[in-house]
């Protein structure tokens, strides 16, 4: 891709969130921490941790719904975290968002139709007088997730899941967007659905020439849709590489754990609870000193709770980073 | 040596606003002494429904029609409330995926382990106590002591899980019903959860019923899986064998519909349409009409072919039958 050479659509740059917490006066969780990476146009990023390491936060200030703490969200060179209200609505519909809880980001009481058209209308982007244009919209934006026209007139609880899901997608491309912030798409769909969804945003995204930042804790699910994949842990980013590189070489000992503990469709395969990792996830209001993995890392050293440990991630080859300083050292 | 549960022909209806159907249609399966059986299909094929039904957990507005379920000699689904409550909790251990739900939030740990431990088996407080706190130390909980004092809330997930474990292996059940287990945890919790269940099945002898959707996890924990569609089982097999040789399409397209996390990244396979709505009411194969292999003979009911040894399925064209129409 050529395009990669110029300016990445999205960069973020040193991200810090910190949530106060009401009633402990000078306590805060540390959500995320020093987080930079960046995506390019047409380009999938996978983000994958487990539950609570800071991904759906990451999302919330790529989308501007929050301010960070600290750092910068550049969308095409500009810096959306200063930006004021009134500059970022016309920035809103070129970065879109698709949840996993349709449930609740779809307001039952209204048709798909109008649902659609809301945010259309809102943002100008098709007259309000121009029934033909708008009805013409409306019907492309079924056929590209491949839902009837008919369903344009039904409500929300009138479809399976997986039909939700096409539906939220549908809002999402309603406005054109050159970012799409996908938060676990198909984490509560069937295997069988996933997969067709999964399709369908990865032909959208070539289609329609999308770049994609998709958050995910099945593993498998975010090889197969990313081109480069960041591993989260405790608010840091501890690993990022193309994904086939990540999954098939992981340098970090906890990319390495996440991928270990991945039960395989095949019962001769390796045992998925050979190498369990111990403990659990400490606390986000005191995140451990050096290295926040040290704790349950099975190869850390003496030094790793260093505060003075370097834990930002470092290119170790073509396009792989990793945080753990000793990660070449142990050897691939 | 007889099977420790043998579960033969069970339909089980719902009534609804419709009118009733069945959502289990003849279900038969048996899980021996010691062995790990799986059931394996998408969300509403009816495999916690199997589970409920041979509990005696059905709500209000669900019955078993027809069929048995034979465990110790006994049929659990002629058996009345009480006699239920002697084997439930006792001999048959059940964990489910939400384990706040499954724990009364009002009273500690510690009192809800000691106070199933005292209605099933003849011990003293203190005795049931020492118990509680030793089974938590052993599901791998930092400080069992404390625990035993906390209330479901100030646990974390996968603490909560360990806890049902622990409440469901406290009576040292002969069989335990892990429903979803690990469905809502992350998959490092589940290794680790999954690892605990089979140190304590290999320490016990227990059998252990795994429901699930997650078809890695059902082929690296399954000696058999059943695997289930619209309520009926559609293919059995021991784990090796069906993961090597799926017989049924559904099955064969449900192995492909799942992302390879160690492979290619070939095409996934999605299966067209959707499970039928009100399926008891259907004639024939009920996956016919999203099978892509679906003929005139599939229009009649399909019954289980043997197609190996402990290899059965409900296709006649997967069986090599073609039945004259």
């Amino acid at each position: 891709m050529n395009e990669m050479n110029r300016t990445p659509l999205l960069e973020v740059r040193d991200l810090v969130v910190r949530y106060p917490i009401r009633g402990l006066s000078k306590r805060e969780i540390h959500a995320v921490d020093c987080v930079s990476f960046t995506v390019h146009r047409g380009e999938t990023l996978g983000l994958v941790g487990e539950s609570g390491c800071g991904k759906t936060t990451v999302a919330r200030q790529i989308v501007a719904l929050e301010r960070p703490t600290a750092g910068q969200v550049l969308f095409d060179g500009t810096d959306i975290s200063t930006l004021r209200e009134r500059e970022l609505r016309a920035l809103r519909p070129r970065i879109q968002m698709v949840f996993q809880d349709n449930d609740s980001s779809l307001n039952p009481r209204r048709r798909v139709r109008e649902l659609l058209c809301a945010p259309m209308l809102y943002h100008g982007l098709v007259d309000r007088k121009d029934g033909a244009a708008l009805e013409r919209r409306l019907g492309e934006l079924m056929d590209m997730v491949e839902l009837p026209r008919e369903a344009l007139d039904r409500y929300p609880h009138q479809f399976s899941g997986g039909q939700r899901q096409r539906i939220g997608i549908a809002k999402a491309l309603s406005l054109a967007p050159q970012l799409l912030v996908c938060d676990e798409p198909v984490s509560a769909l069937d295997v069988s659905i996933q997969a067709q969804i999964l399709q369908l945003l990865r032909s959208l995204q070539r289609d329609l020439g999308l770049s994609m930042l998709f958050i995910g804790h099945g593993l498998p699910t975010v090889r197969y849709i990313s081109d480069r994949v960041a591993v989260m842990y405790m608010g840091q980013l501890v690993e990022l590489a193309p994904s086939d590189a990540l999954f098939d070489r992981p340098l970090h000992p906890y990319t390495r754990a996440l991928c270990n503990a991945v039960p395989l469709a095949d019962p001769t395969a390796r045992d998925f609870t050979a190498h369990v990792l111990g403990g659990e996830v400490g606390s986000n209001m005191t995140p451990p000193t050096g290295c926040r993995f040290h704790p349950r890392c099975p190869v850390a050293r003496e030094c790793c709770k260093d505060m003075s440990l370097n834990v930002s991630l470092h290119t170790v080859e073509d396009g792989h980073s990793v945080a753990c300083p000793y990660a070449q050292e142990r050897g691939g | 040596m007889g099977a420790l549960l043998e579960i033969r022909d069970l339909t089980t209806t719902v009534k609804g606003e419709m009118g009733s159907y069945d959502v289990l249609s003849g279900v038969s399966f048996s899980i021996e002494q010691g062995e790990t059986v799986g059931i394996v299909g998408e969300s509403g094929c009816g495999k916690s429904m199997t589970a409920l039904s041979v509990m005696g957990l059905l709500g209000k507005n669900a019955a078993v029609r027809t069929g048995q379920a034979l465990f110790d000699g006994k049929d659990l689904v002629r058996l009345d409330e009480r006699e239920l409550d002697s084997v439930r909790g006792r001999m048959i251990g059940m964990i489910y995926q939400d384990a706040l739900s499954a724990l009364n939030p009002v009273f500690t740990v510690g009192n809800q382990l000691t106070e199933t431990m005292r209605a099933h088996l003849d011990v003293s407080r203190a005795e049931a106590r020492a118990r509680a706190t030793e089974l938590l130390g052993r599901m791998g909980l930092a400080d069992p002591a404390a625990t035993m004092k906390k209330y479901p809330h100030m646990l974390s997930g996968g603490q909560r899980q360990r806890v049902m474990i622990a409440m469901a292996l406290c009576c040292s059940p002969k069989l335990l019903i892990a429903d979803e287990p690990t469905t809502a945890l992350d998959v490092t919790v589940q290794a680790q959860i999954m690892r605990l269940l089979r140190e304590e099945r290999e320490a016990s002898g227990m059998s252990l019923w795994l429901i699930s959707h997650d078809i890695g996890l059902i082929a690296q924990t399954c000696d058999r899986v059943l695997v289930m569609y619209a309520g009926q089982i559609i293919e059995q097999a021991t784990a090796e064998e069906l993961f090597a040789h799926p017989a049924h399409p559904y099955t064969e397209m449900l192995l492909r519909s799942v992302p390879r996390v160690d492979g290619a990244r070939e095409a996934l396979c999605s299966i067209a349409g959707q499970v039928p709505a009100r399926y008891g009411e259907m004639v024939g194969c009920r996956f016919a009409p999203r099978c892509p292999y679906a003929c005139q003979a599939c229009q009649r009911s399909q019954e289980m072919y043997t197609v190996g040894e402990s290899h059965a399925v409900r296709c006649h064209c997967a069986a090599g039958k073609e039945a004259a129409v």
